[in-house]
């Protein structure tokens, strides 16, 4: 016992003076990760901490969202568009000293589709051949799925049918886990004594609902470039607590609660550490077109019009959010630029023409309508300044109704709504995710209840497509028909936040909800 | 004695299969799934297919709650859906600790305050005392915590600097939560101790007592206080119970790692092992400490024997 204090003092002894000079950063994570298994990892708050503790196949442009190099160094697709090919590097070590190589990634991916791991990432990859086969149960072989190990260092996967966008769709499944500590300790190998990684931190502590410690690894392959040695991330659920412990000095990076916004943009020191970061979310209301009179187009159009998106902005979200008359979000590919004049626009004039077009003019004998959104104080607000807009421009009263999250699901799902504020985002910046998601009459959400059916013969025809111009063009259609022809979907803006820094902090900011701290420097 | 502690012990299982099964079918009835709603919403019926058959949810319903039963006798609560890293078991033993020193501590702030305060007021009824005293207790009972906790926050963390804005380990992280948490508790207990307080005072014994030429302070304290505590007694009991198994509001300002908050959480994410779990811990607490206050009114009062 003694001698082990001894060696504990000496070890705490040697190791306290590079602890002095050590580069320590204090960040927060709204929600204690429910895992940190890459994957099982579905929750988008948990990225960061997934891509401090691992390696993946390709790593992501904060910026506009390409993939870059990361374990593979290059990838390229056949002429037929079917089979790609990545080549990783050789250089990457698990922290117990095995080298990080194709099998890895093969068994990984194995493992997400096999169905006994019920992972919620498997569909993202079921463009491969027999994924989906494989993870429904349906073929027992799951070495039939098209992913293969050339050699130690080249992967190969391949497709049922081209899909253009394939190295953005497998951006969350691409992480290598390591077969040894799973097998060894099963769903418990993600914890510090357990876990073995290979990413440019490792993990030292983990206290629940409490915090998470994580440490520079000096094994990690670009460790050279990672400047910061240590980061503790507090989990504070409370956005408020989280805020006062930035100004308290406990945080180094936080994002501002919406009741904060003004206060921190008016105060002089505050103002200068605060940055408005794009998400790619899209803010909308969506719209049961077979629900009256909501089956009315002009009535949709009139709603439409009648919505002033920059004064919804600037005095409601607040967050420096961008409105926006089409679906996906600026940042994301295919997203339609303002100057292609898509989407109703804000027009109080338009707004009562389409109204009374539909039958109603000035608001006489439309029936109560009713627009729903999902409980909280913010959608309360942003439904508040709706009513007010639509009181004004068309001269209509309509009802709010507030729902707790799962029954307000439950409720658009069965169709039981006539409209309705919905946030949504895709697993991937590009526009195939947002509008196949919501207007594919067969394989999308079917909530909007419509039946264009030549609007999926357009987004299937994007998905094929590996012109990037041609597919611009396609969305640009599919926007056009969604919210400008049937105006399903109304647009509001795309996401942002109002994040702080203190000054000596230099961060970078994602716009898919995934920061990559191994980039940021602490400067004095 | 005993044997009335063993039956109190032997009707506490058919008091909790009873919440057992309330519990498990009313929540299963709630709409809505573990595994759908906006935030899942990429998920397709394949992915979901395979995520209820992981847990089991895809059994009818009764064979779901006989497997539960069987789990729990077997001292398993569960998985938890929204945890996959942390099983009910890990969730309380992690979590249980941190709620049950901050209710302990709140229930300490609740009588240390409140008993005082309903004494005072009551022996100065109808006085400046009086009124100051009770506009404190109704000041305490209106006041949510959501309110007191921040305001608590910005005076004497950000402003004063005496304690931390938040997060949990040493005493200094336990007085701001305890008082928060504690000075609701403490403004019930005040009001009910001057109301009893006052129908003690007013007892013919009290008289007798007096007549007999007895000190006020014995008076008070010994003839007058301890009747007028059963009615608090019986408070405290499911007081403590309340306490001592967290509360989301505080944990959340206070970035306490406690298990009030496995309570919402629980039933906004269709998490029905942390439901059932939580709900049943509390229960198990409740009849407990019901069990306590009983063998308490045996102390308190002479007149209760247990047979």
């Amino acid at each position: 016992m003694k001698k082990s204090h001894f060696a504990a003092a000496i070890i705490l002894a040697l190791t306290l003076p590079s602890l002095a000079f050590a580069v320590e950063i204090k960040m927060r994570i709204g929600l204690n990760p429910d895992t940190l298994d890459p994957n099982l990892v579905y929750t988008a708050d948990v990225n960061f901490i997934t891509k401090m503790l691992f390696v993946n196949l390709s790593d992501f442009d904060e910026q506009n969202a390409v993939p870059t190099p990361d374990l593979a160094k290059s990838w390229e697709v056949s002429k037929d568009g079917l089979v790609w090919t990545y080549h990783l590097r050789n250089d990457v070590k698990w922290t117990n000293g095995r080298a990080v190589t194709a099998r890895d990634v093969v068994y990984s991916m194995k493992r997400i589709l096999d169905p006994a791991t019920a992972s919620p990432l498997a569909y993202m990859m079921y463009s491969i051949k027999n994924a989906k086969a494989v993870n429904t149960g349906e073929n027992k072989d799951l070495d039939s799925v098209g992913i293969k190990a050339v050699d130690d260092w080249t992967v190969q996967f391949t497709l049922d049918k081209p899909e253009g966008f394939f190295p953005t769709a497998i951006r969350s499944v691409g992480y290598p886990v390591p077969r040894e500590a799973i097998e060894k300790f099963g769903n418990k190998w993600f914890e510090p004594n357990n876990i073995v990684s290979n990413g440019p931190y490792l993990l030292k502590e983990w206290k629940p609902d409490d915090r998470m410690v994580f440490e520079k690894n000096p094994n990690y392959y670009d460790a050279k470039n990672v400047q910061i040695d240590k980061v503790t991330v507090y989990i504070i659920t409370d956005d408020s607590t989280a805020m006062a412990m930035y100004e308290s000095g406990g945080l180094d990076t936080v994002n501002v609660p919406v009741g904060d916004i003004d206060r921190v943009m008016r105060d002089p020191v505050l103002s200068k550490q605060a940055k408005s970061v794009p998400q790619l979310i899209s803010y909308q209301i969506q719209i049961n077109v077979k629900a009256p009179p909501m089956d009315n187009a002009n009535v949709r159009k009139a709603l439409a019009a009648a919505i002033d998106k920059q004064a919804l902005v600037k005095y409601v979200a607040k967050g420096g959010q961008v409105p926006m008359d089409t679906v996906t979000p600026l940042g994301a590919f295919g997203a339609v630029p303002k100057s292609a004049k898509i989407g109703i626009p804000y027009d109080p004039v338009a707004a009562k023409e389409y109204l009374k077009k539909a039958g109603y003019p000035d608001g006489k004998g439309l029936p109560q309508i009713e627009y729903s959104f999902n409980i909280s104080e913010f959608n309360q607000s942003v439904a508040q300044a709706l009513q007010q807009m639509w009181k004004k421009n068309l001269g209509i009263d309509v009802a709010l109704k507030s729902i707790e999250g799962k029954v307000y699901w439950s409720a658009i799902q069965s169709h039981n709504l006539q409209f309705w504020r919905m946030g949504f985002n895709s697993d991937y910046p590009d526009a195939d995710g947002f509008l196949y998601g919501i207007g594919h009459t067969k394989d999308g959400e079917k909530n909007i209840q419509w039946d264009r059916t030549d609007f999926d013969a357009i987004v299937e025809k994007a998905r094929s497509e590996s012109n990037p111009e041609i597919r611009k063009k396609l969305y640009m259609e599919a926007e056009k028909i969604l919210v400008q022809d049937e105006c399903a979907v109304i647009p509001l803006w795309s996401y942002a936040y109002v994040a702080l820094s203190k000054p000596t902090l230099k961060r970078t900011y994602s716009t898919l909800m995934a920061d990559t701290i191994k980039n940021w420097k602490v400067v004095k | 004695m005993t044997n009335y502690i063993i039956r109190r012990f032997l009707l506490a299982i058919p008091t909790l299969l009873a919440i057992s099964i309330i519990t498990f079918f009313l929540m299963h009835a709630i709409p809505g799934s573990p595994f759908a709603g906006p935030e899942m919403r990429h998920l397709p019926p394949e992915v979901i297919a395979n995520l209820n058959k992981y847990y089991h949810l895809d059994d009818p319903i009764w064979k779901q709650y006989l497997n539960y039963i069987w789990n729990l006798l077997h001292g398993d609560f569960g998985p938890s859906y929204a945890n996959r890293a942390r099983t009910v078991n890990d969730i309380i033993a992690q979590s249980l600790p941190a709620s049950a020193l901050l209710g302990a501590a709140a229930l300490f702030v609740a009588i240390v305050i409140g008993i005082p305060l309903g004494i005072i007021s009551s022996l100065k009824q109808n006085t400046v005392i009086d009124y100051i005293s009770m506009f404190i207790a109704i000041t305490g009972v209106s006041v949510p915590a959501m309110t007191l906790g921040p305001l608590l926050v910005w005076i004497f963390a950000l402003n004063l600097k005496i304690f931390p804005v938040a997060q949990w380990g040493t005493f200094k992280h336990m007085v701001l939560p305890a008082i928060t948490l504690g000075f609701g508790s403490a403004a019930i207990i005040a009001r009910l101790t001057r109301a009893s307080m006052l129908q003690v005072l007013h007892e013919d014994y009290i008289r007798t007592a007096r007549a007999k030429g007895l000190s006020e302070r014995r008076v008070t304290i010994h003839h007058a206080l301890r009747n007028a505590l059963i009615p608090v007694v019986t408070i405290i009991g499911p007081l403590f119970a309340g306490l001592i198994t967290g509360s989301m509001v505080v944990e959340q300002v206070f970035a306490i790692p406690g298990m009030g908050k496995f309570f919402v959480m629980g039933v906004t994410g269709r998490d029905y092992p942390v439901i059932m779990g939580t709900v049943l811990l509390y229960a198990v607490f409740l009849i407990l400490a019901n069990l306590v206050v009983d063998i308490m009114y045996a102390r308190l009062d002479p007149r209760i024997r247990y047979s």
